[in-house]
């Protein structure tokens, strides 16, 4: 897939600044119950974009919506959905959109790169977190020993 | 990412976080080989992303920038997670039982755990609210049972986003610098260009300049593309829509069709039932009709009847039956009579609903419109009437409480008390919704459409009302415009013809009954024709008030006309029926009979006219033969017929129904 249709994961990491937030939250908000799939994505987009939590967070609530109501777009939501949840931490839900999107479009380079990122993250996390038990381990054995030390002297 | 990596603090700070995270993996750990089977795959999901989570959870909590904004929207993530929840609330893909008992388990843990510093508390919050945004969405596993087919969309949303909003769709990851300079350059394009207008402008400035507005038609066409695509879609909807409504009206007119033929069905047992009950204390003639009154009660269930013959008869006056109209075969049909009443009566049922009270003397002519119907009588007044209200069942008067009260279900039957007094004879109060007074003498003759009314009365005179305000607003003398349309025109032929003066002073008696002074009469838009007692139809303008024509011919009072486009039909105490060619003014065909015309109505087909005898004359006119229709047995007075369904009133005082 070219790169105009759909935005590598990497255009994700670039939040907008709050003037530009403003001006699509005003479009979505105006158009009211009606809100057509376009706007909703604009701004859902946006959110996803930015690094606060909260916003990411009601970014993926809007495209969940937009993948329950419009079934022709749902594909394209997969990717943003992984995306989404890629940024908020849910590596187990990231990947599995995106398998779904690579299962119906193997050759979609984006949902690769994003897959490629998933898997890093979740390696280099699995990693921290093995080295904070790791490390918390260490500590509670040395205690340990220290304290059965003491009680045998 | 980069930003994560350098939030990371030394091993001893991490003590505090890293025992929470343990902990929470630890008993995470554990209550997975506590749970069942079925939900491990998703609970190890779970449980990863809640250590993820929790070292995520404790590398934020130790960067003091992004702790205090978790305070503050605290307060208002509640209503966050509440606007999160009701919306999804229809949707029927809900967060899955796992997830439910894994946060429950989170809970628990929080809860049992020991120290309660800040830092947990902190960190305890962010983990809740980690779990309550999880609970904010629908899990993936729930939404992936979505069928996701094919998208045929020519536009993506982000080729959309991008088209509306070029310049956030086209920045990098770290240079928002890049993207003002971008965006400066675009300006500084066109600025630049101006500033080379002094050396020319370059053929790179060309180049570029057509690149950016090539750039700009794509960006329209994108944008007018993905508003055409909103657009079918929206269109789909609609016709989806509009088809279902179309289900649901049919669906609703089966149902309809249904409960009438159950209420005809309850209506002829009751009959039968009363007819039981009261059978002894009638007299012949009310069994005979009642007889034959229930007997033609079931077979109007029927919808196909023998072409010219009575259908039904409507028996309840007590004398003649002066006028009658209808407004649909199956609708309303009123009835006047010589005995002094307005009767309404229901020609689905084939019963009377009821009199309608108000005028004081007799009613010599009325319309019948849909719901309004406009009666003209012999007290000089014109009433308007409002039909809408009227219910399918009467309810009796008061005065008739304890005769109705024999009636098992209440209601009233006129077929068994057709001799009987006004008591037994439900009034229908609350229909006249107007009076037009204005008229000083007998109101003969009455045509109205949606606004007008135009009358004319043996005052001489024909008033135009406005029915909105119930005003006259136009008297046309008739007296005076013969008068002086008669000194102008040639009357050679007609000096046989008494004038207008001699008629009205001669006490006005002729064969039959006394002619009214203006017979008939009927308006379009402005036109109006009136067929008078001097036997000549006039054309009047509305807006003038004059008479602009005169079609001499009969040589008696006309008592009825109607006219359409081409033609105009007349009938007249003379014993003919003109047919005039309303482009030539001349006659176009004379039909004759045995005794005067009484009534006439006509339509592209035929003719139908009644007169003296008791018979109904059907006129063809492209076979130009006559039939008849016979079962009346007295005169006939009125006949009014609408698409295969006559009405006709007669002296003997009943009303039939035939089908055409």
């Amino acid at each position: 897939m070219k790169n105009d249709v759909m935005p590598m994961a990497q255009e994700a990491e670039a939040p907008l600044s709050p003037a530009e937030v403003e001006v699509l939250r005003k479009q979505f908000v105006k158009e009211g119950e009606y809100v057509t799939v376009q706007t909703k994505f604009n701004y859902a987009w946006c959110l996803i974009r930015s690094t606060d939590r909260q916003q990411i967070s009601q970014g993926i609530k809007l495209l969940t919506e937009i993948f329950h109501d419009s079934p022709e777009r749902r594909r394209e939501c997969l990717y943003y959905l992984a995306i989404g949840h890629y940024k908020i931490g849910n590596y187990s839900e990231a990947r599995k959109f995106n398998r779904e999107l690579l299962k119906h479009e193997p050759r979609n380079d984006q949902a690769r790169d994003l897959d490629r990122r998933i898997d890093e993250k979740v390696s280099s996390e699995g990693a921290i977190g093995l080295a904070i038990i790791g490390g918390a381990v260490t500590v509670g054995a040395a205690l340990l020993a220290a304290i059965v030390k003491r009680s045998r002297q | 990412m980069s930003t994560k990596e350098t939030s990371r603090r030394p091993k001893p700070n991490n003590g505090q976080g890293a025992s929470t995270s343990r902990m929470s993996s630890t008993s995470s750990a554990t209550t997975i080989s506590g749970f069942s089977r079925e939900y491990s795959t998703a609970l190890v999901g779970t449980a990863r992303d809640k250590a993820f989570g929790a070292a995520q959870a404790a590398r934020d909590f130790l960067t003091p920038t992004t702790f205090p904004d978790w305070t503050a929207p605290l307060s208002h993530l509640e209503s966050l997670t509440t606007v999160m929840f009701s919306p999804l609330a229809a949707h029927p893909v809900y967060q899955s039982e796992s997830l439910a008992k894994a946060l429950q388990l989170m809970q628990q843990q929080q809860r049992q755990r020991p120290s309660s510093s800040t830092s947990s508390s902190g960190s305890s919050a962010e983990l809740v609210l980690h779990g309550t945004l999880q609970q904010a969405w629908p899990s993936s596993s729930e939404l992936l049972k979505a069928e996701i087919p094919e998208s045929n969309a020519p536009l993506s949303l982000f080729q959309g986003f991008a088209a509306t909003y070029p310049s956030l769709a086209n920045s990098t990851p770290n240079t928002p610098n890049k993207r003002s300079r971008n965006r400066r350059r675009k300006h500084g394009g066109s600025a630049s260009s101006v500033a080379d207008g002094e050396t020319g402008r370059s053929l790179t400035q060309k180049i570029a300049d057509r690149e950016q507005k090539m750039k700009e038609s794509n960006k329209l066409q994108k944008q007018k593309s993905s508003t055409a695509n909103e657009i079918n879609q929206i269109n789909m909807q609609i016709e989806e829509l509009v088809n279902k409504r179309k289900a649901l009206e049919s669906k609703w007119a089966k149902l309809e069709a249904k409960e009438q033929q159950l209420l005809l069905t309850i209506d002829a047992l009751n009959g039968s039932i009363v007819a039981v009950e009261e059978g002894g204390e009638n007299r012949d003639s009310d069994v005979a009709s009642t007889k034959t009154g229930l007997q033609d009660e079931p077979d109007s269930e029927d919808e196909i009847y023998e072409r010219g013959t009575c259908y039904k008869t409507l028996e309840g006056h007590a004398d003649d039956v002066l006028c009658v109209d209808f407004n649909h075969p199956k609708g309303i049909l009123v009835s006047s009579s010589m005995d002094g009443t307005v009767r309404a009566w229901d020609l689905h049922r084939n019963r009377c609903l009821g009199s309608l009270e108000g005028h004081t003397s007799l009613v010599r002519c009325m319309q019948l419109d849909n719901a309004t119907l406009l009666t003209g009588s012999d007290d000089g007044s014109i009433k308007q009437w409002n039909l809408t209200d009227i219910s399918p069942v009467p309810t009796p008067s008061s005065a008739s409480s304890t005769a109705a009260s024999a009636v098992s279900s209440g209601r009233s039957s006129p077929e068994l008390s057709n001799d009987d007094n006004n008591n037994m004879l439900p009034v229908l109060n609350d229909c006249c919704t107007g009076n037009l007074e204005g008229h000083q003498a007998e109101v003969t003759a009455l045509y109205s459409d949606q606004s007008t009314a135009v009358s004319g009365s043996n005052d001489k005179t024909m008033k135009q009302w406005d029915l909105e305000t119930q005003q006259c607003v136009l008297t046309l003398d008739v007296m005076w415009a013969s008068n002086s349309a008669g000194s102008g025109s040639s009357s050679s032929g007609w000096r046989s013809m008494k004038s207008l003066d001699q008629w009205s002073l001669d006490g006005i008696s002729s064969y039959f009954e006394p002619s009214d002074f203006v017979g008939a009469l009927q308006f379009w838009n402005f036109a109006l024709a009136s067929g008078t007692i001097d036997g000549k139809l006039r054309m009047w303008d509305l807006r003038t008030g004059q008479a602009h024509r005169t079609l001499p011919g009969h040589t008696g009072p006309i008592t009825c006309l109607q006219f359409d486009e081409v033609h105009l039909v007349s009938g007249s105490t003379d014993k003919t029926v003109r047919i005039w060619d309303l482009r030539t003014g001349s006659v176009f065909d004379t039909l004759s009979f045995n005794s005067p015309v009484s009534s006439l109505q006509f339509d592209s087909g035929r003719i139908i006219s009644s007169n003296a005898t008791e018979n109904i004359d059907i006129y063809n006119r492209t076979s130009f033969q006559h039939s008849n229709l016979q079962g009346h047995t007295a005169p006939v007075n009125s006949v009014r017929f609408r698409d295969t369904v006559l009405a006709s009133g007669s002296s003997d005082g009943v009303v039939k129904l035939w089908a055409l």
